[in-house]
């Protein structure tokens, strides 16, 4: 237990730090971008000194790493600043587009891992079968399509051809479970599916490689029977591989998700972050990198808890480190 | 009884033969798709019936025929000219950003997994980079440094170096603590070659593994990007770009949009299974 503590301080210290170059990392990227905030929204015909006294307000002027400061002490207050050119606040944009982003990807990621690891642990079990193959076949095909592109063909067959879904739009869970999940169908099916082949695939490699090792020999010939072997022994070291894959390709998602919304036209924060780039609104761009990077963080915390849960030769590398 | 467990394991033993012959076929038609892919993008100025930029009004949005294999897009561009050009340039930004996230990321990997000081400092900075996913950060430097194929490559190597710095630096800290290293080390080998000489050996197959995956992955990403206004800038046809074209008429014109994915998935597709080739082949447990 005092290890676990220790392990997880340790974690703790880590998110510290990355958050901090994180900011760090935003702040210095969006100023690095050419083009005056103060111009950009009051536009070319904009007389000067109304420029100037923007900037001044704004406060574009001050040194650097008073902006920075400003910037970090605002958000841990939950204050991001104005939009540009919407007439709200980062945060209330954010809001409005936060219920949408968060049912596709939860959503999608629960389907992802519900299909992938199962078809990937059998996979491994019977490598070189017929359901080996399909796995193998279904991943490459997952790896290999661009998601807008799946998208667009899934709105040709079940959208346009078949008319059994809704080619666009979004309708929220307090609408109807029914509807919500209508429309919600295809944008998920396409986005689980590179999410799910990514995941199944290396399953089957971690539970292959893991199944070849002396210890399940060793255990095969104490006459240990096979399915213990595969979740006592297998899966259990199997699980950080797949853990990590599940963390790192929750980012995947996230970016995904920009991408099927806007095809699919679901007022999610992709979509947002695609009409705040088009249009360069700088803080809603900042707000938003920095809230998908916070989840994301926060996701790859609880795989690394996990981590120490399931394994404890990592609690105690922790604890030497 | 001996006569049996012999068949049996002569069965056992075809069974494995066939495997790696039919691992190696795999493999072999990834490399000849590849081969394939690269001669079309190389022979384009060839291949290709009509420049890529030429504009012919009357010939809008024509479905494929003999004249235009591909079809016309909503400016008369005839699409399988456009399509190869953009195969060039697809392969050159996600070659370029294979190659270069490797190469650093591995070597930061690789002295982060073996110096505790150095892996402090560079892994804090990746687990930053890595907070943010890798198409958004592309898309913010993108739009930073200004779109251009060279800024793309760049911003997109930025967001893939950590993953191969990670994957490299697990792979070091396991390999290092094995008992091999140990009795190198105890031979007197400085760190260089323990380093270079026995560990990045060792670590080659998941970082291989790892950058035909960026390979692939970027030619998505810039895709996606293109797709969403913020990759390799337009005219130019990027595979992306073709398809971004190809989605406002996509309802009346499918073949704008099936016949260049096509190509795009066949080329992804390609460098996927000669990756998986190259794994089993440098990780001969896999088999």
């Amino acid at each position: 237990m005092c290890l676990m503590l220790s392990y997880l301080l340790k974690r703790l210290f880590h998110v510290v730090t990355t958050l901090l170059v994180l900011s760090l990392i935003i702040f210095a990227v969006l100023h690095l971008t050419p083009g005056d905030p103060a111009r950009i929204m009051l536009g070319p015909e904009a007389p000067e000194e109304t420029v100037e006294a923007l900037r001044v307000k704004l406060g574009v002027k001050d040194p650097l790493p008073l902006q920075y400061i400003r910037w970090v002490g605002n958000a841990l207050r939950g204050d991001l600043g104005d939009s540009y050119f919407r007439n709200e606040s980062v945060a209330s944009a954010v809001g409005k587009h936060l219920g949408a982003t968060i049912a596709l990807s939860v959503w999608s990621q629960l389907l992802a891992i519900l299909v992938a690891v199962p078809a990937g642990v059998y996979a491994a079990k019977n490598k070189g079968g017929k359901v080996d193959a399909a796995v193998a076949a279904g991943t490459l095909a997952g790896i290999s399509v661009p998601s807008f592109l799946f998208s667009l063909i899934l709105i040709l067959i079940f959208g346009v051809w078949l008319k059994w879904l809704p080619a666009s739009g979004y309708k929220t869970l307090s609408q109807g479970i029914g509807l919500h999940f209508r429309y919600i169908a295809l944008p998920v099916i396409s986005l689980a599916f590179m999410q799910a082949s990514l995941i199944a695939r290396i399953t089957r490699s971690t539970v292959a490689d893991v199944t070849s090792a002396e210890y399940i020999k060793t255990a095969l010939a104490k006459g240990v029977p096979g399915t213990s072997i595969m979740f006592k022994h297998a899966l259990r070291n199997a699980f950080n591989p797949i853990l990590t894959t599940i963390g790192q390709t929750f980012g995947l998602l996230l970016s995904g998700a920009s991408v099927v919304e806007t095809v699919f036209n679901i007022p999610g924060l992709g979509q947002l972050m695609v009409s705040s780039i088009l249009k360069r609104d700088y803080p809603v761009i900042q707000g938003l990198v920095l809230i998908t990077s916070l989840v994301y963080v926060a996701v790859n915390l609880v795989v690394d808890l996990l981590y120490g849960v399931v394994d404890p030769r990592v609690r105690v590398i922790g604890e030497n480190a | 009884m001996s006569e049996q467990v012999l068949k049996e394991a002569r069965r056992e033993q075809r069974k494995v033969m066939l495997g790696a012959i039919l691992g190696q076929r795999v493999a072999l038609a990834g490399f000849f798709i590849m081969v394939l892919i690269a001669l079309l993008a190389i022979l384009a100025p060839v291949l290709a019936p009509q420049g890529p930029y030429d504009i012919n009004p009357l010939d809008r949005l024509l479905p494929p025929s003999p004249k235009h294999w591909f079809g016309t897009d909503s400016l008369g561009r005839d699409l399988l000219a456009r399509t190869l050009y953009g195969l060039r340039i697809s392969l050159t930004v996600g070659g370029e950003t294979a190659l270069l996230s490797t190469v650093i990321g591995l070597a930061l990997g690789l002295l982060s997994g073996y110096f505790r000081a150095v892996d402090n400092v560079v892994m804090r900075i990746c687990e930053g980079m890595m907070a943010i996913p890798p198409m958004l950060l592309a898309i913010a430097l993108v739009a930073a440094l200004g779109s251009s194929s060279e800024n793309v490559v760049l911003s997109m190597c930025v967001a893939y170096m950590p993953m191969v710095a990670r994957v490299a630096r697990a792979s070091t800290l396991s390999v290092k603590e094995q008992t091999f290293i140990e009795a190198i080390k105890s031979s007197g080998a400085g760190w260089p070659r323990v380093l270079f000489g026995h560990i990045a050996p060792n670590i080659m197959s998941p970082v291989i593994v790892q950058a035909t995956y960026i390979f692939a992955s970027a030619i998505i990403i810039e895709a996606a990007m293109s797709f969403l206004g913020a990759g390799v800038p337009p005219p130019d046809p990027s595979l992306g770009n073709v398809l971004y074209d190809a989605k406002s008429v996509i309802f009346k014109a499918w073949w704008t949009t099936v016949l260049p994915g096509l190509v795009m998935v066949l080329t992804v597709l390609g460098l996927n299974i000669l990756g998986d080739g190259v794994r089993d082949a440098m990780d001969p447990s896999g088999k």
